[in-house]
């Protein structure tokens, strides 16, 4: 009984401590849970919460052909995890041989990586900005603890093409500016997330398991933009400011119907691909965040203003001081050169200040106000692109006296481009004012249509029949007399006008110019509106100068691109560009003659001395291939053979095709005849027909091009 | 066969809550969302376990077929084929984790150490009861006992499975405590291992012990070269710890003591383990995070989260309820065991019962020991819960043995 007892109070003590450690296990448990807990649930979710995003493809960007503007270029990282499972020393030196090979390098310089590496470390990394061939072959080595990671950068095809449009995105891939930048959240796409354990110096220790959720590449964008429209823009945007020495060109083409940019361009410009190597002034887009006076082109508001308005008419003739300069409220306005007396028509042609600010002054100011602001003017337009600026337009209680006046001809107030381009679409789009944009549709990565931006119409600014009347008018500024007619391209009817700025530097008006031109094209069926301003261009800065050759150009290129406008130009001229017809030059004095034909842009020669013109070949009339010599007999005296045909007091009616308005008066007049013109630019009809015989005084009706479609409108009215 | 009412079902009813939350926190742990992460022999052990259960269902009703007696005869013969199976693992057998303590036989792998603490407790409580005084005092029965659980020991050591050799050497002074060795003797036995513990932890909570330990064991034995002796024994553990501290450890070995004491000493290192068992315990909460919901689990966070670290796993998904639910039942499984021993009138039971609740006893406080880092990291499952066929088998044929012997005690007691 007693070995019983014994063996009993052993039980207990052993039951004891049975009891007494499972204790001390508990309490440590609740100690863990309760009196530790919050710091290790922190460090928990710290090492849980570890997320790294995992990098969404950016959108591509496409223009409206299709074309791929913008994408993404991939490169490789590739790192090394030692501590996976069957990885052997000959494998880490097969890779690092293969490495070796394909990166130029010594594989002792991966092993060197390998081995110098901290000892737990399970992410060494070996090589970056790898090639897609290179990242393939490491691939089909198939070897353990290898790890390829991709690194998306943005890549912008044609390089400094659109870059303004596009714009640029930063290291994190977010856009800056442009339709990067408005479309960012479109284009970024949504980052995946995966989770990473990090060491204690922050690397990346070890990759923990499968995405917890997989990256949503961005959307595409499908915009209005067209390559050859942008690359052709570009170009002459760059030789006009090269050629005029400007600070800086700003150049927009749009179409009036939609609002659709074609293009849109500024120069200096950069290289998306490496937005920092250029300065920081050459990425910024002058032609929506530019805030200028925009000079004459204003005059446009003032017509419309006036025309509907009904506080002028078209046979009003405005008469403007000899000097060119008048005084308002004691403030001096002059016109460019003093302009005479001048119709309503002449007065937009001419571009005269004095006679606009005259004509302003009819309207009150809150009428004015109305125009300015119903053709977009004071607001943005609200194209999608960021970096847009609203301009400036003073409310009519806070103008002086002047302000009208003043406005009128593009003073007071401040305009961006792409408003002054928005006005003239609308114009051209028969009052209705379209909110520009550049996006046509967003895509998913499937092809999928997001979104799609129809054109938006704004409002109507005036009705149909005043810009029918007032076209003609805009059509003018390009004929031969007017402001614009370094414009002309032959065979296209375009309307148009130029602007010419004074600067305010440091708060005054000084010697330096912007030079602008802002016009639609063909003006019968406008299809393209295109606004070129330059900034600060060398004398003479007038926009007629400088902005309307780089317009012509443009629009001789586009009219190249688009079949429907060159039909048109083959239908109206079918000589235009391969022939010219020859004018007659029989009874010409030498001297005058030259200087038709260098206008005309024909080669000579001359037999004979001097005097006049005896005899020409080929005859008048006639096609003259380009490039071929045109030869001209002189005889001393202006006794010709055939002038003994002619009757006394009367002239032989040259041929005045082909040649402009300017020159076919001169050369009237030289014979005694009066020109009775209608429409502008290039004469393609007249009547009397050449060789006929006139008595001098009368007058020769010569039709000018640029009016085509209207020319019937017009004759029935006059 | 006896009456089937007094079979102790609480035990087996035990038996099936564990091995159930086992398969549960197995299936969270390898089939879970972390399964992207492991390789796949490891995700097929959750089948595996449920095969080993299977089994051992088996073996259980099995074992109750047969007579107790047959334990005490075959108790040296199975001691020596246990034997001759771990010196073959040693030459034959195939390394995990570094220990090389598995045999292969058949389709399956066999830990042989798990059998060897069966035949060991067979044969060495054969042993001590077989004498006519199953006194330990008899000095040369208590060495030659020792010496019966020293060479297994040693074997084990060898195959260089540290925490199975723990059970071995723990089965020392119970075993001879049980056999009638006197208390302060005993205390003598096991105070090296309280003084190393506190030793580790801080220097001077060491020499308390000491001074604690040998008061303790003058009072209670009174006999002063004995109490000398265990003052020595624990200044030398004293001086023996810092000098392996400093000295004869390997880096690894001393960082993974000190990263129990202080896990912050190498967090990516040692301390790794340490860390995100008690992160994971810690943040589970009361109510754990759900199954299959534990990042740390299931973002394998855990290291060995279906063996060594298992009860992490509970506790993260099933928080503090969890964890206390699975100390219960372990509690109720010991107190029912040594229960069973002291009904037992045959030494040989009561002492194969004891040692039996002792390895499950070691095993359970060292594993939620390291889990909670109140051990160094030492690699032991828990038992029934753990995944590991052949420590779930071996578990089960321990625990059989009781249920065998309890079940048959009225039998078993006219021998002596």
């Amino acid at each position: 009984m007693e070995n019983r007892t014994a063996i009993l109070s052993r039980m207990f003590i052993i039951l004891g401590l049975v009891l007494l450690i499972p204790c001390a296990l508990a309490f440590q448990l609740i100690r863990i849970n309760y009196l530790e807990g919050d710091g290790l649930r922190e460090l928990w979710s710290k090492q849980a919460i570890e997320m790294q995003p995992i990098p969404a493809q950016r959108g591509n960007i496409y223009d409206a052909n299709g074309t791929l503007l913008a994408t993404n270029s991939v490169d490789y990282k590739i790192a090394f995890d030692p501590k996976v499972e069957g990885v052997s020393l000959e494998k880490i030196k097969a890779l690092c041989k293969n490495l070796g090979k394909l990166t130029n390098r010594s594989s002792r310089y991966y092993l060197q990586k390998i081995n110098s590496a901290p000892k737990r470390s399970r992410y060494i990394v070996l090589a970056k900005n790898l090639s897609i061939l290179v990242k393939n072959k490491i691939d089909a080595l198939n070897l353990e603890g290898v790890i390829i990671e991709e690194n998306y950068r943005r890549k912008y095809t044609f390089g400094s093409l659109a870059a303004h449009a596009i714009g640029f995105v930063n290291h994190e891939m977010n856009g800056r500016i442009g339709l990067e930048a408005y479309y960012n959240d479109a284009l970024k796409g949504e980052d995946g997330v995966r989770q990473v354990r990090k060491d204690p110096h922050n690397r990346v220790f070890e990759f923990v398991g499968a995405p917890k959720k997989l990256p949503q590449n961005g959307y595409s964008l499908n915009t209005t933009i067209d390559a050859y429209m942008q690359a052709i823009l570009e170009d002459e945007l760059k030789a006009g400011v090269q050629k005029h020495k400007a600070r800086y060109g700003t150049g927009i083409i749009m179409d009036p119907k939609t609002g659709a940019i074609k293009a849109i361009a500024n120069y200096p410009t950069y290289d998306p691909n490496y937005p920092g190597s250029d300065e920081d002034e050459n990425r910024r887009n002058f032609a929506v965040s530019d805030m200028v006076e925009p000079g004459s082109t204003m005059k446009l508001v003032t017509a419309i203003a006036a025309v509907e308005q009904k506080v002028v008419n078209f046979e009003e003739i405005f008469e403007t001081p000899e000097n060119g300069e008048t005084e308002i409220h004691g403030l001096t306005l002059r016109d460019h050169d003093p302009l005479g007396n001048l119709t309503f028509q002449e007065v937009i042609q001419k571009s005269s200040n004095v006679a606009t600010a005259e004509i302003a002054m009819r309207l009150k100011p809150e009428v004015f106000y109305q125009y300015v602001r119903n053709l977009g003017f004071g607001t943005q337009s609200n194209i999608d692109i960021s970096g847009e600026e609203s301009g400036q337009l003073a409310k009519p209680y806070n103008w002086s006296l002047v302000t009208l006046p003043w406005m009128a001809h593009g003073y007071e107030i401040l305009t961006t481009p792409i408003q002054v381009a928005q006005a003239y679409a609308a114009f051209a789009n028969d009052g209705k004012l379209m909110r520009p944009y550049l996006v046509e549709s967003i895509e998913d990565g499937k092809g999928n249509t997001i979104e799609i931006n129809k054109p938006e119409q704004i409002r109507r600014v005036a009705k149909q029949s005043t810009l029918r009347k007032l076209l003609p008018v805009f059509e003018s500024v390009v004929a031969d007399s007017g402001t614009g007619d370094l414009a002309q391209v032959e065979g296209l009817s375009i309307a148009g006008k130029t602007g010419t700025a004074k600067k305010v530097v440091d708060g005054r008006y000084t010697n330096k110019y912007r030079g602008s031109f802002a016009g639609f094209f063909p003006s019968t069926d406008p299809k393209y509106v295109c606004y070129i301003l330059l900034d600060e261009p060398g004398w003479p800065g007038y926009g007629g100068y400088t902005a309307a050759p780089i317009f012509k150009n443009i629009a001789l290129r586009i009219a190249g691109l688009d079949d429907d406008i060159q039909r048109q130009i083959i239908e109206d001229e079918p000589a235009s560009t391969q022939f010219t017809l020859t004018p007659s030059l029989k009874g010409l004095p030498k001297k005058q003659a030259e200087e038709l034909l260098s206008q005309l842009n024909i080669p000579h020669s001359f037999s004979g001395k001097s005097g006049y013109i005896k005899e020409q070949d080929p005859q008048a009339g006639t096609p003259l291939n380009k490039g071929k010599r045109l030869h001209l007999m002189l005889s001393e005296t202006y006794t010709a053979a055939d002038s003994a045909t002619i009757k006394k007091g009367y002239a032989e009616i040259p041929e005045l095709r082909g040649l402009n308005m300017r020159q076919a008066t001169t050369l009237l007049a030289n014979l005694g005849l009066d020109a009775s013109i209608i429409g502008s630019g290039t004469i393609y009809a007249q009547y009397p027909k050449a060789g006929e015989l006139l008595r001098q005084g009368y007058s020769v009706t010569v039709r000018g091009k640029a009016k085509s479609l209207n020319t019937l409108t017009q004759t029935s009215k006059r | 066969m006896n009456n089937l009412r007094e079979f102790n079902w609480p035990v087996v009813f035990i038996w099936m809550a564990l091995s159930m939350i086992g398969l549960v926190a197995i299936y969270s742990a390898t089939l879970g969302p972390v399964s992207e992460f492991l390789p796949s022999h490891i995700q097929i052990n959750f089948y595996k376990q449920i095969i080993a259960i299977v089994l051992s269902l088996i073996i259980l009703i099995g074992i109750q077929f047969i007579s107790p007696r047959n334990f005490v005869q075959l108790s040296y013969v199975l001691y020596a084929l246990g034997l001759i199976l771990m010196v073959l693992t040693l030459f034959f057998g195939t390394e995990v984790n570094g220990a090389k303590s598995w045999i292969r036989i058949g389709p399956a792998n066999l830990q042989t150490s798990e059998i060897m603490k069966i035949a060991t407790i067979l044969a060495t409580a054969n042993y001590l009861t077989s004498r006519r005084d199953i006194s330990a005092e008899n000095i040369r029965y208590a060495i030659i006992a020792v010496l019966l659980i020293l060479i297994p020991t040693v074997l084990v050591i060898l195959q260089n499975d540290t925490g199975t050799a723990l059970i071995f050497l723990s089965l020392i002074p119970v075993m001879l405590f049980w056999s009638g060795l006197p208390y302060g003797v005993s205390l003598f036995i096991i105070s090296p291992a309280i003084i190393i513990y506190m030793t580790v932890i801080q220097w001077y909570l060491g020499l308390i012990a000491a001074f604690i330990l040998s008061a303790s064991i003058f009072f209670i034995q009174r006999r002063v070269w004995l109490t000398v002796t265990s003052f020595i024994t624990g200044i030398l553990s004293i001086a023996g710890v810092q000098l392996a501290l400093t000295k004869i450890l390997q880096k690894h070995q001393i960082a993974r003591i000190a990263a129990f004491t202080d896990p912050s000493y190498d967090p990516m290192g040692a301390g790794w383990n340490v860390i995100q068992a008690k992160t994971a315990l810690g943040s589970g909460g009361f109510y754990g995070k759900g199954f299959m919901q534990g990042t740390q689990t299931q973002l394998k966070f855990l290291p060995a989260q279906w063996t060594d670290f298992v009860i992490c796993v509970v506790g993260e998904e099933f928080g503090f309820i969890g964890t206390t639910l699975i100390i219960f039942l372990f509690l109720f499984l010991f107190m029912r065991l040594l229960k069973m021993a002291s009904n037992h009138k045959h030494p040989f039971a009561q002492l194969v019962t004891v040692s039996i609740t002792t390895v499950f006893f070691i095993h359970f406080i060292i594993n939620v020991g390291s889990a909670s880092a109140m051990l160094p990291v030492i690699g032991l499952p828990l038992p029934f819960i753990s995944y590991g066929g052949s420590a779930f088998l071996a578990n089960t044929l321990m625990l059989s043995i009781c249920l065998n012997m309890d079940f048959y005690k009225r039998e078993f007691s006219i021998y002596r």
